[in-house]
């Protein structure tokens, strides 16, 4: 009877003027943000800066909604836009130090601070992928997005993004340490 | 079914989203291939995996207020960019101007820097952040100094090249004016050699 109100009334209402709106609509993806930037990028301080970047690029692009589709899909090609652009800044101020600037050395400190074993161990697997893999394996299977949704987010086709998670799985088929998770 | 056309059918296998002729191809093909059966299992394992995840509780942070503002003409979106360009064009106009020596003075552009990086308190939460976490002072300045050396280093290429030019067209023009010159000459000799008769025919 009175169950949750829409993503879409949420937003309208946000951009009517409503702080109380604007922060259900926070509450409600923050944390699926937070652990999506956690898994990309690997550690939480980067997580935490991730994902106020990704809310302040849904603070600075709502009045561009249209509404038109699901919210949570445009609010994630937001993130995966920030993700790239953020992975990016890093992999410039690091390239220096590393071999693949492609790939993120796992920091085992961080790692540690991932709250359960099975936490750490699909980190570490995660981290082992390619950016643009890890993406795909993140939209996929922890987003559950359609590859339509998926290649409309990364600006690729549907074929490209099947490619990357078929790559994606070759590699992690042989990661025991994701074996060791489950 | 080649195995090229069953792996990408694979995803929508484990969707259930595969018409029932597909599906029934696709289940032919497994039955004979152990290599696609395998990456069916790594399917379904990372799928499995997936869901073991623990999801950790965002930490407390202080999200932007709607108060700030939602601007749909687009200059907040473009507010950090221009703020940026902003800053480097002044940093890059205070190195580029020279001390009595000539040589740039860094102590001037660190004063900038230390003036100008770090936002005050009347400046909204996103902008705040937005300039904190992009990078910190000294990274921000080295790639400055870079930046400042290659605009340099053209600028000198650029004035090389402007100098090599106006040598070669004033070299043309002293070559030309030496040849009028013999011209006026060899005119004189030759008008000086016809005789007061010949002036007059």
């Amino acid at each position: 009877m009175f169950g949750e109100a829409p993503d879409n009334k949420l937003v309208a209402r946000a951009l009517a003027g409503s702080n109380s709106a604007w922060n259900k609509l926070i509450k409600r993806y923050e944390r699926r943000v937070y652990n999506y930037a956690l898994r990309m990028v690997g550690n939480p301080d980067d997580a935490q800066d991730m994902m106020q970047e990704v809310f302040m690029g849904v603070h600075r692009n709502l009045p561009g909604y249209r509404g038109d589709g699901v919210f949570a899909a445009w609010l994630f090609r937001i993130a995966s836009f920030r993700c790239t652009d953020f992975l990016r800044r890093r992999r410039f101020h690091s390239s220096f130090d590393e071999a693949d600037g492609d790939r993120i050395s796992p920091n085992e400190p961080a790692l540690e601070a991932m709250a359960t074993h099975a936490n750490e161990q699909i980190s570490r697997a995660l981290l082992d992928l390619p950016v643009e893999q890890r993406h795909v394996v993140e939209l996929k299977f922890f987003q559950h997005f359609t590859f339509e949704d998926i290649a409309n987010q990364l600006g690729i086709s549907p074929n490209t993004a099947k490619t990357r998670l078929y790559a994606a799985l070759k590699k992690l088929k042989s990661h025991e340490e994701l074996r060791d998770a489950m | 079914m080649r195995c090229e056309d069953a792996r990408f059918r694979l995803f929508d296998y484990v969707d259930h989203t595969l018409a029932d002729r597909e599906r029934a191809d696709l289940d032919e093909h497994l039955d004979t291939c152990s290599s696609c059966r395998s990456d069916l299992e790594s399917l379904s394992d990372l799928s499995l995996q997936a869901k073991v995840w623990h999801d950790l509780p965002a930490p407390r942070w202080q999200p932007p207020r709607v108060g700030s503002g939602f601007d749909s003409s687009g200059l907040q979106q473009w507010f950090p960019s221009l703020a940026s360009a902003l800053a480097l064009i002044l940093v890059a106009g205070l190195y580029l101007q020279p001390t009595q020596n000539g040589l740039p003075a860094p102590g001037n552009s660190g004063q900038t820097m230390a003036g100008t990086q770090l936002p005050g308190n009347t400046m909204p939460v996103s902008a705040r952040a937005d300039a904190l976490r992009i990078s910190n002072r000294l990274e921000r300045q080295q790639e400055l100094q870079a930046l400042v050396q290659l605009l340099r280093a053209e600028m000198d290429r650029r004035n090389e090249e402007t100098e090599e030019s106006l040598r070669y067209v004033i070299a043309h023009q002293l070559q030309g004016q030496q040849e009028i010159d013999d011209l006026y000459q060899y005119i004189r000799k030759v008008s000086l050699d016809i005789t007061p008769e010949q002036e007059q025919m």
